[in-house]
Order: C-alpha cells, then sequence, then structure tokens
C-alpha cells in the first residue's frame, strides 16, 4: 500500500505489526518503544524524518492508553510529571530544528542513524549492568526487590544539591530536590525525541530511578504520563515542518493500542531490577536494526 | 487464587478484543474517507494539518478507551484492575 501523505509504499500489517510489538513492550516497560520502532520503520523503509515524525505520532496515542492504565495503579506522579514539561518542551523544540538543519545539508540519515546507535548502545548497556548489580544485592541483603538500586548514591548526591528553588514530590518520596535537577532532565529527553523521534522513555526511566531516585513503579508510570505530552507537541512541530504521515500512525497505532494494554497490565507480575535486566535487550536490537540499514 | 488469576485474564482478552474492534475499525473509516482530504490538508495547511492530525490520534487513543469503558461497565463487566 501506497501512503499517499509521505508517497512511501509499505505493507499496512507489517506497520501495525510494528506498533503492536512495541506497543507490548512500551506498556510493559513503560517506554514509548520509539526506540524499537523507529529503527523497524526505518528498515521497512521509510525516510528517516518521516519516521521521526510519525514514529512520534502513533506514540501519542498509544501512551495515553498506556499512562491511563498506569495512573489507574496509582503508578503516576503527575506533579513531578507537570514540572518536568517545562525542560522536556525546551529539548523537543531544540531537537527538531536539528532535524531540519540536518536535511538541509542531507545529512539527516546518517548523522540519526549513527546518534541512535550510540545512544541505544550505552543505555543497554548501562542498564544491564545496574540490574544485574542490583539483583545481586537483593539476593545478599533480602532487599524488595522493587526498590533495590546499584545507584542509590547518586539519587542522594542529588537530592543533596542546594540550588533553589528547590521542590518536593511526596508521590515519589522526594522530599526535596533542586527545580534545575527535574528540568534537566526534561530538557535532555526532550532533546532526544526532537531528533531522534522517541518517547525518550529509555532515557528518562533511568534518569528518574538513578539521578532524581523515584521508585521503579512510578518512574514507569510517570514516564508515560511524560511521553504522551513530549510526544504530543514533538508531532505537533514535526507536522509544522511536514515530517508526520497521518495515516501510517493511525495503522501503527491500531496494533500499538492493543500491545499497550497487554504490555502495561503485565507490569504487576514483575519487580523492578527484572524489569530493567529485561529491558536492556531492547535498546541492542534497536541499534542492531538502525546498522542493517546504514550499511 | 487460581481463579482470581483467570478472572483477570478472561477481562484482559474480553477488554482488548472490544477496544481493538473499536481501534481497527475507527482507523478502516479514517484510511478509507479522510484520505484525500487529509493529503490535501498536509500539501496546502502545515497547521490545520497538525491540530486535525493530533486530533485523530488522541481520538483513537482516548475517545475509544472511554467508549469501550463505557460498554464495559453497561455490560456488567468493569475494567481489570
Amino acid at each position: 500500500m501506497t501512503f499517499p501523505i509521505s508517497g512511501v509504499t509499505v505493507d499496512p500489517f507489517v506497520l501495525a505489526g510494528i506498533g503492536f510489538a512495541v506497543g507490548v513492550l512500551g506498556g510493559f516497560f513503560g517506554v514509548g518503544g520509539g526506540f524499537i520502532a523507529g529503527p523497524l520503520m526505518f528498515w521497512a523503509g521509510v525516510p528517516m524524518h518521516f519516521v521521526v515524525g510519525t514514529d512520534l505520532a502513533h506514540m501519542t496515542g498509544k501512551s495515553i492508553v498506556a499512562a491511563r492504565r498506569h495512573r489507574a495503579l496509582g503508578h503516576v506522579d503527575i506533579k513531578l510529571g507537570l514540572v518536568m514539561v517545562g525542560g522536556t518542551v525546551l529539548g523537543v523544540e531544540g531537537g527538531a530544528r536539528i532535524v531540519e538543519m540536518l536535511k538541509r545539508i542531507e545529512a539527516v540519515e546518517t548523522v540519526i542513524g549513527v546518534a541512535y546507535i550510540v545512544v541505544l548502545v550505552i543505555i543497554g548497556t548501562f542498564t544491564a549492568w545496574e540490574s544485574l548489580h542490583a539483583l545481586r544485592v537483593v539476593r545478599r541483603d533480602r532487599l524488595d526487590a522493587r526498590e533495590a538500586l546499584a545507584f542509590d548514591g547518586i539519587a542522594r548526591r542529588v537530592r543533596r544539591l542546594n540550588l533553589p528553588p528547590m521542590v518536593s514530590f511526596p508521590a515519589s518520596g522526594i522530599a526535596t530536590v533542586s527545580l534545575w535537577a527535574v528540568l534537566g532532565v526534561g530538557f535532555i529527553t526532550g532533546l532526544l525525541t526532537g531528533v531522534l523521534g522517541v518517547g525518550g522513555g529509555f532515557v528518562r526511566m533511568p534518569l528518574l530511578i538513578y539521578v532524581l531516585g523515584v521508585p521503579t513503579h512510578v518512574a514507569v508510570g510517570t514516564d508515560l504520563f511524560e511521553i504522551v505530552i513530549s510526544a504530543g507537541f514533538g508531532t505537533v512541530t514535526h507536522a509544522l515542518k511536514g515530517n508526520v504521515d497521518i495515516l501510517m500512525a493511525l495503522v501503527m497505532q491500531t496494533g500499538a493500542a492493543l500491545g499497550a494494554q497487554l504490555g502495561a497490565t503485565s507490569t504487576r507480575f514483575f519487580a523492578g531490577p527484572r524489569i530493567r535486566l529485561l529491558f536492556s535487550v531492547l535498546p541492542f536490537i534497536g541499534a542492531a536494526l538502525v546498522a542493517a540499514r546504514l550499511w | 487464587m487460581n481463579r482470581r488469576r483467570s478472572r483477570l485474564i478472561r477481562d484482559i482478552l474480553l477488554e482488548t478484543f472490544l477496544y481493538g474492534l473499536f481501534v481497527v475499525a475507527y482507523t478502516a473509516v479514517v484510511l478509507r474517507w479522510l484520505d484525500g482530504w487529509l493529503t490535501r490538508l498536509f500539501h496546502s495547511d502545515l497547521i490545520a494539518y497538525a491540530a486535525v492530525g493530533l486530533v485523530l490520534i488522541v481520538a483513537q487513543g482516548v475517545v475509544l478507551d472511554l467508549l469501550t469503558s463505557f460498554l464495559l461497565e453497561r455490560l456488567g463487566l468493569g475494567r481489570p484492575q
């Protein structure tokens, strides 16, 4: 089928299948799944600038469904999500402008492809190493698996950073933290959203857990809430630049919405470090797909 | 415990089936009736295209989810908790 807006020919069942797979993964791990959907779309033959915009569009609707599920389970810190928005929006806009600049110099496929690989390999390696370490801590010290972290010290140091204004997030168990740390987390992930067309969850979730010290199950829900906002804003700003094929996004969303339902529900059967260990495999798969298309 | 779990799985499957029907029907309607209009909009007015696109995506996520909740409630089944 040829999608008339982008002029791209791709099997709609393949797109719906990609959507379903990333929906399950995204709902389960509390991420939008864009870092898998993007490489899969690119691999299926969609030009990179349409991958970035369309991926964000499909993620917006799907993340709303998953975020509503997590909110019902009490896993969303609304205040933390809303405070992060300022940094996120600035980052998304900055990233979208970088994509436009790369389009002008005809380097968008290569530069974004390589950026994908680098970011995914770093995140996968770090998360795998940390979750294995945390699982050893759980076994050795008999801690509650939901709260075990290998990098508890980083979060403690960030909370001691006395850079006003200071804010608190009782729903996440954060008594006081600098507003700039929260905005910084939002900006970094927003920039990735704008450049790579991902929700940024695969970076935001580790940052929420390790840097701000948010419990894993709250980080999952809050991350999805933030993805709704960042992907929604990213959709609009990329659509204005002609990078979104909304028909393609709706087909992907058909599979993704169903997958997200199943994924979000299944998180209740797994504990923190195990979720993170499973999560660590996904970035490597995404990196391999991008590398296969580039070379 | 097993009974509770099988009931939960049944509820999830039922909800997913119902929601799936709505989502597929919605996408089919948009592809069949709105593709030409959306394509023209994309080439003539990107601001309107961005707004309509966001509305279509959010409607697919939120409205159909609410419709599923409403129907499950009417059928006396409720959502899996």
